[in-house]
């Protein structure tokens, strides 16, 4: 990871992305940071995307609980409040989506320090990602418009120790 | 006109759809959910114009495009997608494309876009 800045660096890179995606495509206003921690809650489900480049592989996250999650996904499709629920694979879909338009504006952001970074597709879970013995996880608690939710960054962890 | 939205999500292709309405254009769609998908029904009947994302299941995109252009088929095509990267600009315009629209996209964007393919 020499000369990136190393991926635990990536984090304000991942909330600076998210932030864009926030007021663009999700109409939500401006993202806040409430605060960093190694997990996002239990409770949360969102969607992960894996980046592959030269200089390492990561996933970028985003999480949120039943109701923030359909409160992204209804932003992105742009709903009226007096919509009815979209159902829970909808919900998949779409924050799926928000994490992959995501992706690419961390992509973006990074363009100058890494060289051809490759996404691949999004999938959506249930429950924190667990750090193994080889990966480390850092997580943004953010706030966007009167959502809860968490950013994650998942990196390997011997570029964490860099 | 006929345009065919090519992406594995359901929400981006309802958004792009809706995008080509609010632009002014007066279309029907076909949905496809990936490029091999979308290659069989281009194949059978021919869209007015493709738009199609760039990551996807089985067939991506960019195998899309460069497998419709070594069959010959000339359909209009152009990219909406996350990805900005100018190599990935290059090889899509140096394949055929006609338009490479980053999400997330203004409605001004997919006028500009759409303008002189549709014209």
């Amino acid at each position: 990871m020499s000369g990136t800045g190393g991926a635990s660096a990536w984090l304000g890179d991942l909330e600076a992305a998210f932030g864009d995606v926030a007021q663009t495509a999700l109409g939500k206003g401006e993202m806040t940071v409430t605060g960093r921690t190694a997990l996002p809650r239990p409770e949360y489900q969102g969607a992960y995307i894996g980046l592959v480049s030269p200089q390492g592989a990561v996933q970028i996250g985003v999480a949120s609980g039943e109701g923030g999650c359909q409160a992204l996904a209804r932003g992105l499709l742009g709903m009226d409040p007096a919509d009815p629920p979209l159902p829970p694979a909808e919900v998949a879909d779409a924050v799926c989506e928000v994490i992959n338009i995501v992706a690419g504006a961390f992509k973006a952001r990074l363009r100058d320090r890494v060289t051809s970074m490759h996404m691949g597709l999004p999938t959506f879970f249930r429950g924190p990602a667990q750090p193994t013995g080889h990966t480390a996880v850092d997580v943004a608690d953010i706030r966007v418009g009167d959502i809860p939710a968490a950013l994650i960054l998942v990196y390997p962890r011997t570029h964490a120790e860099e | 006109m006929q345009i065919m939205v090519v992406d594995d999500s359901k929400a981006m292709r309802s958004i792009v759809m809706r995008a080509v309405r609010q632009a002014g254009y007066e279309a029907t769609f076909v949905e496809a959910t990936n490029g091999a998908e979308a290659l069989k029904a281009i194949r059978a009947a021919p869209p007015t114009l493709v738009m199609v994302d760039w990551n996807m299941p089985e067939m991506n995109g960019i195998e899309l495009l460069q497998a419709l252009r070594a069959e010959g088929n000339a359909v209009k095509l152009g990219f909406v997608t996350s990805e900005s990267d100018p190599s990935m600009r290059d090889l899509a315009f140096q394949s055929g494309a006609l338009f490479m629209l980053t999400k997330p996209f203004t409605p001004d964007a997919v006028k500009a876009a759409l303008a002189p393919v549709l014209s």
